[in-house]
């Protein structure tokens, strides 16, 4: 078969666009155009190559064409022949896909060129146009977006507020304010109800603060550090800022994706933002530490915020350093940049930020402040426990508020007396400790600590000393620092096994299940009657929900230890998870008959007296 | 002088058309990619143009006589649409919800979220209508185009009357309500000249549609009951503890998903051909010159078709859509069928005037022609 040359003729089908009809028509290439040529009335016309347009974009390989002429014509010309295609693009190439889809390029392009200049300038300007909007709006718009923010918070949650709390966080307000603003910052502080540790800018100057917040904080300088760093987005408009940005990039991307809703618009958003987040979580850390400075408030506080945050994290988190996506996706900086960040400001003059009454009000604001759970709660089936966990440390994990110091008790008398003798010698280890342990005994956590931090200082390779420290920061839910000073303890004394029990009630408590089993296991090992570990250990198995193993540890706490209150109950729980109703009965019973022994046998007597009455069994 | 061999030679009329399906050389898959590269590339902006290469390659696949259709719309016309919709309609919506959230009192929030949404299905309506109107317009055959008459105003009322009624007779109104919209939309359809006449009722659906509905209630209770008897919960024997729900395990989940899943499927299945028999009775209903249609669609075909095509789009996210498009405008294409002849000389050109940009309210809305 020959190739079709300018001369060949192609059979097509022509319709005049007046009506449905079709009639075949010959047609040839010529120089100027298409050679239609007809038997009937239509005689011959010539089609010009520049007025064609195709229905489709066309390919050298595309079967069949249909033409009809620029700019709206009616007439159509079909013609179903392989060739033909690849001779009509020679002569007219601007019907070709590759022409077609550059003219269809074009705007696009012109619109990332401006896109792209645009943000450049912006870039390079270091213009802020999210913030500059912010300024700009009325102050009653924005109030009025804090507002309603402050509205859906407070919907369930009712302000905490007493006279002397409310005069307690205007003076702390008043001061943090002054040293960042020559003038008033119009800033209104609520204290919500809301057992979250958090605070939150929202627009028009106004600060949230939780009771979570407030109770959890160790001191005032904490709450002041929170404070100033919220008061830093204020100054900055951030939280205006952040929903300009946020209304403005969605906007956007509707544009820029036709209205879709797509999956990719939605992580596009949700990415830009972190960033700018994190942007503005350094500049309002900025913000704040130049605040406290002014204020003659010490940063420390905020530095042990993030400590106790960085601490309060499960166990793979705490520590661990990010990887790149985590890093994406954060909303605020690293918290050990963060501390960093604290810790290398130089140090300066300063008072606490609120007095002892000042600080009691605000932390009582809410109504008195809850007790810390002991450490190691086991997971609740039922009524929650304070923590069955059994150590020697002298902590008491039945939940009391802290009481002041009564001399009538031998803590107090304890405590006292080692007062006394470190008025006398403010380094007698041995003063220190006792007092530590007094402290203890009274849920005086954070001056145990103290105590035992210096003591520990002064006498380093003691082992006892950072064991006690340990127990202390364990108390305080400062679980890794706790870790390293049971690692210390046990770096010094191997076979301690107290330090190695809580080393193992930690890990529990990060839920580092499987160092929690090492841990007990090497106890098990080097001291077979150590009852507190099979009952330890078998609490880890039942967090594992490995409740055979439990209950096997359980009966060998029980074989060396009839009397372990706990044991009873813990089993009972155990086998009533595995369905075993009778045994788990019987072990309740059993808990209740033994006298409350350690210090969570008041627990596993409230336990087992509520699980027999969810069983329907009558309680003695 | 040689003369070409040509596969196609008008038909003498009048005759029964040939309908059929010829893909196009290069399929959808490598167009469809590209265009989501390029509109990434554009932000947006090339959508536009991709969805109309998009349609013209879909438009000229189907043949009548061999002869293909045309589409004429352009890049420049969807994006003028959108952006006017865009400028008046969508960003002053969304301005004035987030003022409302704000300034307004809860109270009258209420009836803010009323008209907004009222104001939504309204819009959607008239979006549906002109976008079918200006595919329509653009679609041609041998140089004829195709129209949409009527009031889009008009539609949208019935499209939002009869989909508040939904909800208030529990669903038993969808046929009926399928076929009033049918017929509002079809009656007013024309090919040049020429006419369609929908002459559809909703009796004959009903008979299938009755089960549908029953077998969602059953699958709901089943699936319910099936729910609390797998997760399992401990009712106390005596006090005021309320029920506890056991533990999930991994068993209990595999199970749970495998009863959604279960129900979905079995839904879906009674759903497609509940829609088969639909379709199938819509386009015998549907008359050109008084020539109606035949629709082969068959539930299994149907469920394929939209399973499939849904798993396309999740695992290319969105980047095949325009494959997921040409399937399901082949399903129609390979099952349709003319069942008497239709005189093309009686048909002249269609005297609507042209509208100048696309679809931008349909785009706005994610609603669609057809």
């Amino acid at each position: 078969m020959s190739t079709p040359s300018d001369g060949t003729r192609f059979a097509g089908v022509h319709s005049d666009g007046r009506f449905a009809t079709a009639s075949p028509v010959s047609v040839r290439f010529t120089g100027g155009g298409l050679e239609l040529r007809s038997d009937r009335e239509m005689g011959s016309r010539t089609w010009p190559y520049d007025q064609l347009q195709g229905s489709v974009p066309l390919r050298a390989d595309t079967p069949d064409v249909l033409l009809s002429l620029l700019p709206e014509g009616a007439e159509t010309l079909f013609v179903a022949d392989p060739s033909f295609s690849g001779l009509l693009l020679a002569r007219a190439p601007a019907l070709s896909c590759a022409r077609q889809r550059w003219q269809g390029l074009k705007p696009g392009l012109a619109v990332l060129a401006a896109v792209v200049a645009i943000v450049s300038g912006v870039w390079l300007l270091d213009l802020h146009p999210a913030q500059t909007i912010a300024r700009v709006m009325p102050q009653k718009t924005r109030a009025a977006l804090g507002g309603a923010v402050v509205t859906s918070m407070t919907k369930d949650r009712k302000v905490c507020e007493t006279p002397a709390s409310k005069a307690a966080l205007g003076r702390l307000t008043e001061r943090l304010t002054a040293a960042a603003s020559d003038k008033p910052m119009g800033v209104r502080v609520v204290l919500l109800d809301w057992s979250l540790v958090n605070a939150f800018a929202v627009p028009g100057g106004q600060i949230i603060l939780t009771r979570g917040l407030v109770q959890r904080a160790g001191a005032s300088d904490e709450v002041a550090g929170v404070l100033a760093h919220e008061l830093g987005h204020t100054l900055e408009l951030h939280p205006e800022a952040g929903i300009i940005r946020v209304v403005g990039l969605s906007a956007a991307l509707q544009l820029a994706l036709a209205g879709s809703q797509g999956t990719i618009s939605n992580i596009g958003l949700i990415l830009t933002q972190l960033r700018y987040t994190r942007i503005a979580e350094r500049e309002a850390d900025a913000h704040a530490l130049r605040m406290l400075k002014g204020a003659g408030i010490s940063a420390k506080g905020f530095g042990d915020f993030f400590e106790r945050l960085e601490s309060n994290k499960p166990g793979e988190e705490a520590g661990k350093s990010a990887s790149e996506l985590e890093m994406i996706l954060r909303t605020h900086p690293p918290t050990a940049e963060r501390i960093a960040m604290v810790r290398a400001q130089p140090s300066y003059p300063a008072t606490p930020a609120l007095s002892a009454d000042d600080w009691r009000a605000l932390r009582e604001a809410c109504g008195p402040p809850t007790a810390r759970p002991a450490p190691s709660a086991p997971p609740a089936a039922g009524p929650t426990a304070p923590g069955p966990t059994a150590s020697r440390a002298p902590t008491n994990p039945t939940p009391t508020p802290p009481i002041a110091v009564r001399p009538d008790t031998e803590a107090g008398r304890e405590i006292a007396e080692a007062t006394n003798a470190l008025a006398t010698n403010p380094n007698d280890v041995a003063a220190l400790q006792k007092r530590a342990r007094a402290y203890t005994k009274e849920n005086r956590h954070e001056q145990a600590l103290g105590d035992y931090t210096k003591a520990s200082e002064l006498k380093s390779d003691d082992a006892a000393l950072h064991y006690g420290r340990g127990t202390a920061l364990q108390n305080l839910r400062r679980y890794e620092e706790a870790l390293r000073a049971y690692d210390e303890a046990l770096r010094l004394a191997p076979g301690h096994a107290n330090a190695r029990n809580n080393h193992g009630n930690t890990n529990r408590a990060l839920k580092r299940y499987d160092a929690a089993l090492q841990d007990f296991d090497e106890l098990v090992r080097i001291q077979p009657d150590f009852v507190h570990a099979y009952f330890n250990r078998g609490l880890v198995y039942r967090d594992m929900s490995r409740n055979e193993e439990a209950i096997r540890d359980f009966d060998a706490a029980l074989a060396r230890d009839k009397g372990y209150t706990a044991a009873h109950t813990t089993r009972g729980m155990a086998h009533e998870k595995m369905g075993v109703r009778d045994k788990a009965i019987e072990d309740f019973r059993a808990a209740l008959a033994t006298p409350q022994k350690y210090n969570n046998g008041a627990w596993a007597h409230a336990t087992a007296r509520a699980h027999l009455k969810t069983l329907g069994v009558d309680v003695p | 002088m040689t003369l070409a061999a040509s596969t196609v030679s008008p038909t003498p009329e009048p005759s029964i058309p040939r309908i059929s399906w010829v893909p196009p050389p290069g399929g959808f898959a490598g167009l469809s990619f590209l265009n989501g590269v390029l509109r990434i590339l554009t932000l947006g902006v090339y959508h536009f143009w991709g969805k109309t290469e998009v349609r013209q390659r879909i438009w000229s696949a189907v043949r009548i006589d061999g002869e293909p259709l045309e589409y004429r719309g352009t890049g420049g016309e969807l994006l003028r649409g959108f952006l006017i919709v865009f400028f008046l309609i969508l960003l002053p919506m969304g301005l004035a919800g987030f003022a409302s959230s704000l300034f307004l009192p809860v109270t009258a929030q209420g009836v803010y979220t009323l008209v907004f949404w009222g104001l939504v299905f309204l819009l959607s309506g008239i979006g549906i209508h002109r976008a079918r109107r200006y595919r329509l317009s653009r679609t041609r055959w041998r140089g004829i185009r195709g129209g949409l008459s009527g009031r889009s105003r008009g539609f949208a009322w019935t499209y939002l009357w009869t989909m508040l009624l939904v909800p208030v007779t529990l669903g038993w109104i969808l046929p009926w309500r399928a076929v009033r919209l049918q017929r509002a939309l079809f009656n007013e359809t024309s090919f040049g000249d020429n006419g369609f006449t929908f002459t559809g009722v909703a009796g004959p659906l009903y008979r299938r549609f009755w089960l549908v509905w029953i077998s969602g209630l059953v699958l709901f209770i089943s699936a319910s009951v099936a729910f609390v008897a797998i997760i399992g919960f401990d009712m106390p024997r005596s006090g005021a503890n309320t029920p506890t729900m056991r533990a999930l395990t991994g068993g209990k989940i595999a199970a749970l998903t495998a009863v959604v899943l279960g129900a979905l499927l079995i839904f879906a299945m009674i759903r497609a051909w509940y829609s088969s028999r639909m379709l199938n009775y819509f386009a015998a209903h549907t008359k050109l010159q008084g020539t109606g249609f035949t629709l082969q669609a068959t539930a299994p075909s149907l469920v394929w078709l939209a399973a499939s095509n849904y798993l396309i789009r999740l695992l290319s996210l969105g980047f095949l859509s325009a494959v997921t498009e040409a399937r399901s405008m082949r399903y129609i294409v390979d099952r349709l069928s003319c069942e008497g002849a239709i005189a093309w000389s009686q048909i002249g050109q269609n005297p609507d005037v042209l509208l100048r940009r696309g679809e931008g309210l349909a785009e706005a809305f994610d609603v669609d022609a057809f």
